[in-house]
C-alpha cells in the first residue's frame, strides 16, 4: 500500500471493515434471494455479483488515502457503487415494467 | 451518580443516547442499554429542549456539533437494523469526543426488495461547566 506509514497504518484498520461491510450487504442480499420467485432472484443474484465485482475493485485499491478519504465512515457506499452501476438500473427498469 | 432505569420505546427524532459511564446532573436519570451498545437514552417525560433546559438548570452544558452525521444499515430484522447504524453513529460520535447522541431521523428504505435504515444524528457533550 503507498501512503504514509501513519495514512498505512489507518488504511490497514479501515480495509477489514469495507471488507465486512461487504459481507454484511451481500448476506441481506442473499437472505432476500431465498425468499424470491424465480426472475426476482435471478435479478438479486446479479446484484450480488456486482457487489463482488466492486469488492474486488476496492479491495484492490492500494492508495491508502483512497480508504481513509472515501470508507472512514462506513454509510451507504456499498449501496450507492451498486445504485450506479448500468445492470442495476436495468434490474430496476425491468421490475418496474413488469409491475406495471 | 445516577442509575439506569429500564424502559424500552422505539428510538426516534429527539431520542437523546448517552453512553454509559458519562456522569450525569442529578435530575438526569438513563434508561436500561437496549441496543447493547455501551450507550443508552436519556429517561424523559419530555423534549430535548426540555433535557437542555434540566442541563443547564444544573449549571451543565449540552453542547451540540454542527453537521449530522448518517449512518444505514441493510437487514431483515427492523431493530437489528437500526442498532447497527446506531452502532456506527456511536463510534462516530466518540471519534469527535462526544458522549451524547441526538437522533434527528430515522428513515426506512428498500433497495431491490432488501430492507435498509438512514439514521441521521447530531453528536453532543454533556459536561460540567466550567464557569
Amino acid at each position: 500500500m503507498t501512503g504514509t506509514a501513519s495514512q498505512i497504518e489507518w488504511a490497514e484498520q479501515i480495509r477489514p471493515r469495507v471488507n465486512a461491510e461487504f459481507d454484511r450487504v451481500a448476506k441481506a442480499f442473499q437472505a432476500a434471494a431465498s425468499n424470491q420467485a424465480e426472475q426476482d432472484r435471478a435479478d438479486t443474484n446479479t446484484i450480488i455479483a456486482i457487489l463482488e465485482e466492486k469488492r474486488v475493485e476496492v479491495m484492490q485499491q492500494n492508495q491508502a488515502g483512497y480508504f481513509i478519504r472515501d470508507w472512514r465512515e462506513l454509510n451507504d457506499q456499498v449501496r450507492r457503487m451498486i445504485a450506479l452501476d448500468s445492470r442495476y438500473q436495468a434490474i430496476k427498469a425491468g421490475r418496474k415494467e413488469r409491475c406495471e | 451518580m445516577n442509575q439506569p432505569q429500564s424502559g424500552n420505546s422505539p428510538i426516534g427524532h429527539g431520542v437523546v443516547l448517552v453512553e454509559k459511564g458519562t456522569i450525569l446532573p442529578e435530575p438526569i436519570r438513563l434508561e436500561t442499554d437496549s441496543t447493547g451498545s455501551g450507550w443508552a437514552r436519556v429517561a424523559s417525560d419530555g423534549n430535548v429542549h426540555e433535557l437542555e433546559q434540566k442541563i443547564d438548570a444544573a449549571g451543565w452544558t449540552f453542547s451540540y456539533l454542527a453537521g449530522a452525521i448518517r449512518a444505514s444499515a441493510f437487514g431483515f430484522d427492523r431493530q437489528g437494523r437500526i442498532h447497527g447504524a446506531l452502532r456506527r453513529l456511536f463510534r462516530t460520535a466518540k471519534r469527535q469526543n462526544c458522549n451524547c447522541l441526538e437522533i434527528d431521523d430515522i428513515e426506512m428504505h428498500s433497495f431491490l426488495g432488501v430492507p435498509y435504515v438512514s439514521v441521521s444524528a447530531h453528536s453532543r457533550q454533556i459536561s460540567v461547566s466550567k464557569a
